[in-house]
């Protein structure tokens, strides 16, 4: 936020000498790039009376530009290639205060958007930040960390009861571990040398087989309980990603590859079953572990003991290091995970296509150098991994032959028993055991932390607002559509729709012209609320589209696209997905009048003929009158139609037209039109070019040879009577 | 009209050959019947068609018509829907995907085998699957629990 943005202590310092001594600032915000054009720190500052630009060079803050307010008359950020440029009027002269790259495009929108604010109206002092501010401390990762721990319980407190229990009973198992190496040393030191005792050698053994016993059992109780508390933990956590998922904003998706996301949804979303079920149970367990074989390794001799302490700073250091050397190499390989599903997605997806292109040389070459990729990155994985293990294991062995040594010189000098020495080893292993195992999990964190991190990402993106605060109910929509200079863009300062005003009455068919890229597609993801306008409204039925709870504005908003999308599943699945309480004889009809019912009757399993994925084994036509039938059912109050521009054989193309036709009656409907026949029946023509309405009128108004329409008409008409010629 | 009405429709037929259609007074020979839901709801939906194959009209709940209509749908129905039943599942194997089972269905005892299982194997609703063999045959076992306990474990292996 670029209002609340802190200044640099240092940035401060040159402001306090550079500028009057009763300035203060408004506000700042900081970019990323340097005059030059090399990444580097810059920031915009808005003070009492100018507007300063300050850029960092060797750590020392400069001050570029400094304006005062009252001589700008125009600010304009002006978008370029891979970054934006920021430019204002002075005097009647443009000059080029900053650039930025896209990461900082939205901040400065804004902070350009407050300045001209603050331009536009009375300069008032209020809203300022002193100077000398610390700068906003850096995103701690061990924040960041933490908070991930917070969410990771979130998932886990529904089971903490099982969890608990699992974790006790995996604990106690590690309890009877320390009693065999005690009964070895009664039966070297009292049995097997103490004639007098020879008869205790069943009853030691018999122990010794009791405590393996129980030992096992346990073992086995604790692995069930944690492999089904896991799996319950995988699924609550891909369940939670798979509900979000269909939440998310549309924006969201326009950044995401599918093949990324289903990545996410397979692996990731595991990480917090191996949190839970793998790490957290085996870091209690082995610290436990760790600590009551101290107590015990000091206690037989502590002379030893203190011996075989000599080599863990250095293991300690050593795994911390490994850690952070190997996070580098989790996050390559994930990367290259997530790009080799997509590409495979890809080509998996479009195999018609490269099939007709004869591509698929070009495409299994394009593949195979993508899993080139994830071998060589999990190839970097295991080998640093596999070589520092063993280092590893070699200096945790020191303290082994240390213990040989002092130990065995002590047993020589009968100064420990020979029982003694072999428990103390038994205890050693289980000691040394246990610290290279955390070691070892020592490198699972960064792999595990990314991947639950990334879950996260995409649990916490912002959803949809499906009922804005103050939501208006519209149960049932009449269709009085009013867009009031409308204006919007993808990117932020690049519009794609320029203020547009048009009133549409219910009922009214309005058709949409233009070339591609004219903004058509763009106005009706604007009325279907998957964007919303950057200035002006939409209005439905005089009540802001913003106000309207998504839910009832999308029930009554009926979409037939260009080429529509059928899900896997029967036609009757698909007919009825707008309204699952359709009864059969509905389903029927709505196909009847979408002139569906012959086709689908002809399908060896009528309706509930599988259509195959995204609807593959029906034909373009068939896809086509199944999706009206489908937005027939779901009774829109506002219909949007995106005809397709494939032409069809005559008789389809007249069975949809009719289909459509009907569809149409009493309802608003928005037509993306290329068929004449379409353009003829529509009420009126919106002619947009270049996000601008051009003309607006019937289609007999705007048949006049100087007109857009006129020309944008001819040229469809060339072309189709080529295309029917050929 | 969306669906025929029960008064308007009438069946014939002689022996061996299709059956002929009275539809409002006017006669349709040789017409063929199909289902609008021969899996979902069987014997529901019927829709008549004519020599050329054109579509002459669709009735719902044909039971409500003379019985010797209702015969004739059922005896057609029966006749262009090849559906076997399963009973019995004798013994199952699974080779990587590509699977063989040993059944007895209503039709008789059938091997059946299937490339790929996954795709093979629909779970129609809860405890109602099709298969479809390797050739595209299908058999159908329409409630896993009224099979044999022998057979009802080998089936809850793969659903």
């Amino acid at each position: 936020m670029p209002l609340t943005s802190k200044i640099p202590s240092s940035l401060g310092e040159t402001l306090h000498r550079k500028l009057p001594q009763d300035t203060k600032i408004r506000f700042a915000c900081p970019t990323d790039m340097t005059q030059e054009g090399m990444f580097g720190e810059s920031m915009l500052l808005v003070t009492t009376r100018h507007l300063v630009i300050a850029s960092k060079k060797v750590d020392v803050w400069q001050l570029l530009h400094s304006v005062p307010l009252s001589d700008i008359t125009h600010l304009k950020i002006e978008p370029l290639v891979g970054a934006s440029a920021f430019t204002v009027t002075v005097n009647g002269q443009s000059v080029r205060m900053l650039r930025y790259s896209y990461a900082s495009a939205e901040d400065m929108s804004e902070a350009v958007e407050s300045l001209v604010h603050l331009i536009g109206k009375e300069h008032t002092d209020e809203d300022h930040f002193p100077i000398h501010e610390e700068p906003a401390s850096d995103w701690s990762s061990r924040a960041a960390h933490l908070r991930t721990f917070r969410r990771l319980w979130v998932f886990c407190e529904p089971h903490k009861r099982s969890l608990t229990l699992a974790i006790l009973v995996t604990i106690s198992s590690s309890a009877i571990d320390l009693l065999p190496p005690y009964l070895t040393m009664i039966l070297v030191d009292d049995v097997l040398t103490n004639p007098l005792r020879y008869g205790w050698l069943p009853l030691i053994v018999t122990l010794l087989a009791g405590s393996r016993l129980i030992h096992t059992g346990i073992t086995i109780v604790s692995g069930r309980m944690l492999a089904v508390l896991g799996d319950r933990l995988a699924f609550d956590a891909r369940s939670e990603l798979l509900r979000v998922l269909q939440l998310l904003h549309l924006k969201y998706y326009d950044t995401q590859q599918t093949g990324g996301l289903m990545a996410r949804i397979a692996r990731d979303a595991k990480s917090i079953h191996y949190f839970w079920i793998d790490f957290a149970p085996q870091v209690i367990q082995q610290t436990l572990l760790v600590l009551g074989m101290t107590s015990v390794l000091f206690y037989l001799n502590w002379e030893l003991a203190l011996l075989v302490m000599i080599p863990i700073p250095a293991i300690i250091f050593a795994s911390v290091k490994i850690k952070t050397y190997l996070t580098w190499f989790y996050g390559r390989s994930s990367d290259s995970w997530a790009t080799f599903f997509d590409r495979v997605n890809d080509a998996l997806a479009g195999i018609r296509v490269v099939k007709i292109f004869a591509q698929e040389e070009r495409q299994s070459i394009k593949m195979h150098h993508e899993n080139e990729k994830v071998f060589q990155a999990e190839r970097n994985i295991h080998i640093r991994s596999r070589t520092v293990r063993p280092i590893l294991a070699f200096v945790v062995s020191i303290g082994g032959l240390l213990v040989w040594w002092f130990g065995g010189e002590q047993v020589q000098n009968n100064e420990m028993s020979l029982g003694m020495l072999m428990a103390f080893f038994m205890y050693l292993a289980m000691f040394y055991g246990p610290i290279q195992q955390l070691t070892g999990m020592a490198d699972w964190i960064p792999e595990m932390m990314t991947a639950i991190t990334r879950t996260f990402e995409v649990i916490d993106s912002p959803a949809e607002e499906y009922e804005p605060p103050n939501a208006v109910t519209l149960p049932r929509i009449e269709g009085r559509i009013e867009l009031k200079e409308v204006s919007f863009g993808y990117v932020a300062h690049q519009p794609v729709l320029k203020g547009l005003n048009l009133t549409i009455e219910p009922g009214e068919m309005i058709g949409l012209v233009g070339h591609s890229g004219a903004g058509k597609s763009t106005l009706i993801k604007l009325l279907c609320r998957f964007y919303d306008v950057e200035q002006g409204q939409i209005l439905i039925d005089g009540i802001d589209i913003r106000r309207i709870s998504l839910t009832e504005l999308r029930s009554q908003i009926g979409y037939v696209e260009q080429d529509p999308f059928l899900f896997s599943g029967t036609v009757t699945d698909n007919i009825r997905f707008g309204n699952q309480d359709a009864s059969k004889e509905k389903i029927i009809e709505a196909a009847i009048n979408a002139n569906a019912h012959e086709f689908v009757m002809k399908l060896p399993d009528g309706y509930d003929t599988l259509v195959g994925e995204r609807g593959g084994r029906l034909s373009g036509g068939e896809r086509q009158r199944v999706a009206i039938a489908r937005a027939i059912l779901h009774d829109p109050r506002i219909l949007i139609l995106d005809e397709p521009t494939s032409a069809l054989d005559l008789e389809t193309e007249k069975k949809i037209q009719e289909a459509l036709g009907r569809l149409m009656q009493g309802r608003t409907t928005f037509a993306i039109a290329h068929r004449l026949s379409t353009l003829r029946d529509a009420d009126r023509l919106l002619v947009l070019k270049d996000g601008a309405p051009v003309e607006l009128g019937t289609h007999e108004e705007l048949t006049a040879p100087q007109r857009e329409y006129y020309r944008l008409v001819k040229l469809h008409t060339n072309v189709s009577s080529i295309v029917g010629v050929m | 009209m969306t669906f025929l009405n029960p008064t308007d429709v009438r069946l014939e037929r002689e022996a061996n050959h299709p059956p002929t259609l009275i539809l409002a007074g006017d006669r349709y020979m040789d017409i063929h019947i199909r289902q609008a839901f021969p899996l979902t709801s069987e014997h529901t939906y019927v829709a008549f068609f004519d020599r050329e194959d054109q579509y002459l009209g669709l009735i719902i709940n044909p039971d409500k018509l003379d019985e010797g209509s209702t015969r004739i749908i059922k005896d057609e129905i029966g006749w262009r829907y090849f559906s076997p039943q399963i009973t019995e599942i004798i013994s199952m194997e699974d080779r990587g995907g590509k699977a063989g089972f040993v059944t007895v269905t209503d039709r008789g005892k059938i091997n059946i085998s299937m490339k790929n299982l996954r795709e093979s194997m629909v779970e129609l609703s809860t405890n109602r699957i099709l298969l479809t063999d390797e050739h595209g045959n299908r058999y159908e076992i329409p409630d896993v629990n009224q099979l044999d306990r022998h057979s009802k474990r080998l089936i809850r292996r793969l659903i």
